[in-house]
């Protein structure tokens, strides 16, 4: 029984979307939501198509891992699709009919439009989180978060609590590991019977897991006090990933060619 | 300098007294080691000394200045570099070098010379190169070695190691105590917390806790001469004074406060 110690959803490849800042791709992530939701008409979501297409290409993202997150969106899908096909004893021509239920043309037309946009928000937007770090990730984040400051949103401390996070999901999952040995070698089953009893099987495996959690966070805190942590304000970087020319250059471009298609078509 | 005065501590909820009357002081460019059994109080005195408890009665100071004074307290952790028992649980970054910055990083120091202090910390405890690793991929010895690390980014005057070599095999110990002796040769003042009696041999002093209260304080020869107060105090002798009283036992003139393999061979064959 293992447990991955892997988590997130980065696919470390060497590509030209890879290297760009962690911020210009949150700012394109932003632009590109923009533009597809000012795309009105199947022509402006056709282009959004060939952009995503693009990207994915770029990315070197093998395609199969990139619309993964479609799968799960299956049952939404579908719905939305019908919500809008589906008819009440239409006036219009009905392409299908079973009683009084219909669907016409131009519903089943309005359905695709919209079924079209998730996926490819779903794919788009994914796009970020396959080609960044969680690390990069959560330092593009703090950057992004900062101008919050103003209005006292805690950008530096959730930044730090991310990374506490990340920092301990592995060590965690170890632990998690180290458990289940341990009860395995005392006799517990983890994959036997049916769905409640499994899952009833690893509450000896959680108790001391949060117990140990716990304890670890009482330690920690006590570490971070004696390294001076007091809160996000006056604290400097190690590591302050500065967005490049290119980034910059890429970040205008794509805003405004993604934007741009929204508003034309 | 750090000075106990005195001190005594109550943790809240508990009505049997953690550390009673404890006197002691480190220098700068003292090793002082502290020995005790388990549950003895080591580690609440290595936590009064850079303010994460108060003392109950008596007073600890650092540099002159008072912990319980709370406008310094942030002074006084900066002086006071302590590294935990567990390494694990004080590991921050999810990088090596992030989490050696943390220290620095909450102190304001600049970007630039963040980087040249966490490559000279890492260095500093033999773990060039080790930059961009994740923390749970470290061994034992490496994570307790990058914790260390952490506390030196800071460039503090005093260091607290509470157990550095508790989890750690020959090779790793002899590495923690040879970091323990540059640092010394630095300037910096220690306190070294330990189980080992065998650690001890270079430090400069040794004190003895015994639930609670100092029931020894002298150089470590002093305390190795006394081996029956030592397996009274449940604190492991070292090899080599074993091998000096199994030696003494059969006859051979070797002194009593012998514990540096040189210094018995000399005795012993004398050039
Ligand atoms: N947070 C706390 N609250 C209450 N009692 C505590 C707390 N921490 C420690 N104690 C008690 O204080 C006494 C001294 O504990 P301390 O951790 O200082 O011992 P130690 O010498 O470091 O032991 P060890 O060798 O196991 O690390 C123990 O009896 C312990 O149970
Ligand atoms: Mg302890």
């Amino acid at each position: 029984m293992r447990v991955p110690v892997s988590f997130g959803q980065y696919v470390p490849v060497a590509s030209a979307v890879h290297t760009l800042d962690a911020k210009t791709k949150m700012g394109l992530v932003a632009s590109f939501t923009a533009g597809i939701f000012l795309v009105d008409g199947f022509p402006g979501m056709g282009v959004m198509g060939l952009v995503v297409v693009l990207a994915v290409a770029l990315s070197r993202v093998p395609p199969r891992i990139a619309v993964r997150g479609v799968r799960a969106l299956s049952f939404i899908l579908t719905f939305t699709l019908l919500a809008h096909a589906l008819r009440w004893n239409p006036a219009t021509v009905a392409l299908v009919r079973l009683g009084p239920l219909a669907i016409d043309g131009p519903g089943l037309a309005e359905g695709l439009f919209f079924a079209v946009r998730i996926v490819l928000l779903v794919v788009g937007t994914s796009l970020l989180t396959l080609t960044t770090t969680p690390v990069q990730l959560t330092d593009g984040l703090e950057r992004v978060m900062r101008p919050l400051e103003i209005v006292r949103f805690p950008a530096g401390e959730v930044a730090m609590m991310l990374t506490i996070a990340l920092r301990f999901i592995p060590t965690t999952a170890q632990e998690a590991e180290k458990i289940i040995i341990a009860q395995t070698a005392r006799g517990a089953r983890f994959d036997e019977g049916g769905p409640i009893r499994r899952a009833r099987a690893f509450v000896p495996v959680l108790v001391p897991l949060f117990v140990n959690l716990f304890r670890r966070a009482e330690e920690l805190a006590l570490a971070m006090e004696s390294r001076c942590y007091r809160g996000g304000a006056g604290r400097t970087r190690l590591n302050v990933s500065a967005m490049t020319v290119t980034d910059w250059s890429v970040l205008a471009i794509g805003t405004l060619v993604l934007v741009g298609i929204g508003l034309a078509l | 300098m750090i000075e106990f005065q005195d001190v005594g501590v109550v943790y809240a909820g508990s009505d049997s007294p953690a550390l009673t009357g404890v006197s002691l002081s480190v220098a700068p460019g003292q090793w002082v080691a502290l020995l005790g059994a388990n549950g003895s109080g080591k580690s609440t005195l290595a936590r009064l000394a850079n303010a994460l408890i108060l003392p109950t009665t008596g007073a600890v100071h650092v540099d002159g200045m008072d912990t319980r004074d709370e406008s310094v307290v942030w002074d006084v952790r900066s002086r006071v570099g302590l590294v935990q028992q567990s390494p694990e649980n004080q590991i921050v970054g999810t990088i090596a070098e992030e989490d050696v910055a943390f220290g620095p990083e909450n102190l304001g120091i600049p970007t630039a010379e963040l980087r040249t202090r966490v490559d000279a910390a890492l260095s500093a405890v033999g773990l060039d190169g080790f930059q961009r690793r994740e923390p749970h991929l470290l061994s034992e010895g490496q994570k307790q070695r990058l914790a260390i690390a952490g506390a030196l980014a800071m460039r503090p005057a005093y260091l607290v190691l509470d157990e550095p070599t508790a989890m750690l095999d020959g090779t790793g110990r002899a590495d923690v105590l040879a970091i323990v002796r540059s640092l010394r040769a630095s300037g910096v003042g220690i306190l070294h917390i330990t189980h080992h009696l065998a650690d001890i041999a270079s430090a400069d002093r040794a004190a003895v806790l015994d639930s609670g209260a100092i029931v020894f304080e002298g150089t470590p020869a002093d305390l190795f001469a006394d081996p029956g107060r030592v397996r009274r105090l449940g604190i492991g002798l070292p090899p080599m004074t074993t091998l000096v009283s199994v030696l003494r036992e059969r006859g051979h003139a070797v002194p009593a406060t012998t514990v540096e393999a040189e210094s018995l061979v000399e005795s012993l064959w004398p050039s």
